[in-house]
């Protein structure tokens, strides 16, 4: 042992190691940076980074990621991450934690430098070693050894297939050719053709001659079935040529395919050498060799690797099906507080996330955010998201804010919600560009004023309107983001009409009063005028009675 | 010019006689051996793969003579240089065995093996060289350095260009070294 271990070596070897275990944190820090930058295309950066050894967590320092559109401002500034990683995942460049904790996230602060990437023509040209996780500045473009693979290749299954096409057919026909070339099979043929031949007597002859029959019958079967197997032959052959036909068209099919998915079309090799630089090259290279190597006159399976171009001193990365690649972010359980503003107000806001990632493809899961709105003007407003983006951009967004304080909120031209607590459940949901939901409002302790000079000589206006303390409304959206098609369902006009009928009928009963009072008078006066007339008329009573007694006796006569 | 021609000829001539006293010292053959295989391994290693600060720390502990580490390793980078699309093709070729693809899939789903680098073709291309030659480089050097200073230290020692070297400029560089 003394003559192999070199003692004092040993403490060279600590210092070293103690040297990575201080450089460790600068260097998970660059890594972070850079990867963060690279995968969302604007400058990310950290304060610092600091290495929990005993229970394996990272504390991540004033992360600032910059807003792309605004580069003197953050998209994101978050004071404080803690996680429990795995240092080796943080040092390949993922930050995979099953217990997160962020605080103090703030949006749209103010950098105090520029956050626009800057181009390097080096890193543009420069391409990686691994051929992952590059992107060109203002380009989003997600990582290639994810956008090709051959757990995605839709070439490589076609491959695959073909492969299995060739090995089927190869076993199919060999079966076929060697029950048609049977050794045994023939030399019964010959032996059953000898004793035909050789038959003597009559009755041997006729025997022979339903033995020369049934030998003929089982000659003839095989020979049909020799001239199917040429048929069946001929049709395979043809197929297999139309298979590598549409093999060697389909890996230009994919990365066509595959750009235009990434917002890119058209001329593929031509604008993938272009934007991917050699690296997108060497994929689709590797596509086609897949291919190639299926090509019935090439025996091996592997691409030569002299046809493929390789920089001297950095070698290719052969990729390996990875049971679990890894996202750039995956924060499984996340405690979130931090500061924003919503609906005009500054919140502060705490709660939960699940599966917080930037590659939800990866992780196969949704993110799903449970978060409580802190502000002096409403009790609790409990937020639930849910962000699921594997198959199509998908949001779901329910929330459930209760005793909103509402003060001074105009309401039309002539009146104004004074104050209120309004109580807001609602759901929505966007899938892709469409959006659905509803909103139920209920506000109560309602205090409702007119504006303006309108109402004023309504004062019955005022003391209706004091008397409505519920509000209720019932939105219902549908349509586009762009677009949304907004249905409201309130009673706020029923409040409305009724107050003012309430100050209308008023109004009117006081007038009826009033007219009926002067229509009494005015027939008073009159009855007055006219009781001398009446005296008049009713003294002409005697003499009408007089009259008929004249005439009912002119009668009699 | 005539100053710098004499201080890199002066340079070549303090490598020959660090190798020669090497070579006549009293280390033992073997720890001179592992030198030469480690600083072969260092020196054909690419310098992205974690393996480089492994065998670092491995040649530390390990009681190599370092300076004919320094020297090979120096040899071997240009070796891996020439070398390299051999060592590429190598490694491809392994990394792409049928029979060995379920032991590279098992080993890309480990963070420390995806560290190591061991999927690229020339760290693979490496490291098999590496394995290859390492038992015979070690037995090859050591029964070399056995052979040299049994027989031709002596036999070197008994011709006269040897008496007309030790009053040459490389006997004194030579002799330089020991002070």
């Amino acid at each position: 042992m003394k003559e192999i271990i070199r003692w004092p070596g040993i403490i060279v070897a600590i210092v070293l190691v103690a040297l990575t275990y201080f450089l460790i944190e600068p260097l998970l820090k660059l890594v972070i940076e850079q990867s963060g930058s690279r995968a969302l295309s604007t400058t990310v950066s950290l304060d610092s980074v600091q290495v929990e050894w005993s229970d394996q967590s990272l504390i991540l320092k004033g992360l600032e990621i910059a807003d792309k559109e605004n580069p003197m401002f953050n998209l994101v500034q978050i004071d404080l991450i803690a996680l429990q990683v795995d240092v080796l995942d943080a040092l390949s460049g993922h930050l995979v934690s099953e217990q997160a904790d962020i605080l103090d996230v703030q949006f749209n602060t103010q950098r105090s430098e520029s956050g626009a990437l800057v181009s390097s023509d080096k890193t543009d040209d420069k391409p990686t070693d691994s051929g992952k996780g590059f992107s060109i500045p203002g380009l989003d473009l997600p990582d290639i050894d994810s956008l090709v693979s051959k757990d995605n290749s839709l070439t490589y299954k076609r491959y695959q297939l073909f492969k299995k096409y060739l090995e089927d057919n190869k076993v199919s026909y060999k079966n076929r050719v060697d029950a048609l070339k049977d050794k045994k099979k023939i030399a019964d043929y010959k032996v059953r053709y000898k004793e035909i031949k050789g038959a003597k007597g009559i009755m041997g002859k006729l025997k022979a001659a339903s033995k020369a029959n049934d030998l003929k019958k089982d000659i003839d079967k095989d020979l049909k079935e020799a001239k199917q197997l040429s048929k069946d032959f001929k049709q395979t052959r043809k197929e297999v040529k139309r298979r590598i036909a549409e093999l060697k068209n389909s890996p230009q099919e994919e990365a066509d395919h595959l750009l235009k998915k990434v917002g890119i079309e058209g001329g593929t090799q031509k604008i993938a050498e272009l934007i991917f630089g050699p690296e997108m090259k060497a994929q689709i290279k590797k596509i086609k060799n897949w291919v190639n190597s299926s090509d019935a006159d090439k025996k091996t399976e592997n691409a030569n690797p002299e046809q493929i171009v390789v920089e001297r001193g950095k070698g290719i990365f052969v990729q390996f099906a990875q049971e679990k690649t890894l996202p750039l972010v995956w924060f499984k359980n996340a405690k979130l507080g931090g500061n924003f503003s919503g609906l005009g107000l500054p919140f502060s806001f705490e709660g939960e996330a699940q599966h917080l990632t930037d590659q939800q493809k990866l992780t196969q899961q949704p993110s799903t955010l449970n978060f409580n709105l802190l502000n002096d003007l409403v009790k609790h407003a409990k937020v639930n998201a849910v962000v699921d983006t594997r198959a199509e951009q998908k949001l779901t967004l329910k929330f459930d804010i209760k005793q909103y304080q509402l003060t001074q909120q105009p309401l039309s031209g002539n009146f104004t919600l004074e104050r209120a607590l309004a109580d807001t459940k609602g759901s929505l949901t966007s899938i892709n560009e469409q959006i659905s939901g509803n909103i139920d409002v209920e506000m109560n302790s309602v205090s409702l004023k007119t504006t303006g000079d309108t109402f004023k000589k309504y004062p019955a206006i005022e003391q209706a309107l004091a008397g409505e303390d519920h509000l209720t409304a019932a939105i219902q959206i549908e349509g586009t983001l762009e677009a949304p098609q907004i249905q409201i369902n309130s009673n706020i006009d029923a409040i409305f009409n009724k107050v003012l009928k309430k100050a209308m009928d008023g109004q009117l009963t006081k007038y009826k009063n009033q007219v009926t009072e002067k229509l009494e008078v005015m027939l008073e006066q009159e009855l007055g005028s006219s009781e001398a007339s009446q005296t008049e008329l009713f003294g002409l009573g005697k003499e009408i009675s007089g009259t008929e007694d004249t005439l009912k006796d002119l009668i009699k006569l | 010019m005539e100053y710098k021609n004499n201080q890199r000829s002066k340079g070549m001539l303090t490598i020959f006689a660090k190798l020669l006293k090497l070579l006549n010292s009293e280390q033992s053959p073997s720890q001179l051996a592992l030198a030469i295989c480690f600083g072969l391994a260092i020196g054909l290693m690419p310098g992205f793969s974690m393996f480089l600060p492994i065998l670092l720390i491995v040649v530390c502990i390990i009681k190599a003579n370092l300076t004919l580490l320094f020297l090979v390793w120096g040899l071997f980078e240009a070796v891996a240089y020439i070398a390299d699309p051999a060592l590429h093709q190598v490694g491809y070729s392994v990394l792409n065995a049928e029979s060995l693809q379920v032991t590279w899939t098992s080993l890309a789903q480990s963070n420390f093996w995806k560290l190591t680098a061991f999927n690229n073709s020339l760290v693979m291309g490496a490291a098999v060289a590496i394995l290859v030659l390492w038992l015979p480089v070690y037995f090859l050097a050591r029964v070399l350095i056995v052979q040299y200073r049994e027989k031709m230290q002596g036999f070197f020692e008994k011709f006269k260009i040897a008496q007309m070297l030790k009053g040459s400029k490389l006997f004194k560089v030579y002799q330089g070294l020991g002070d």
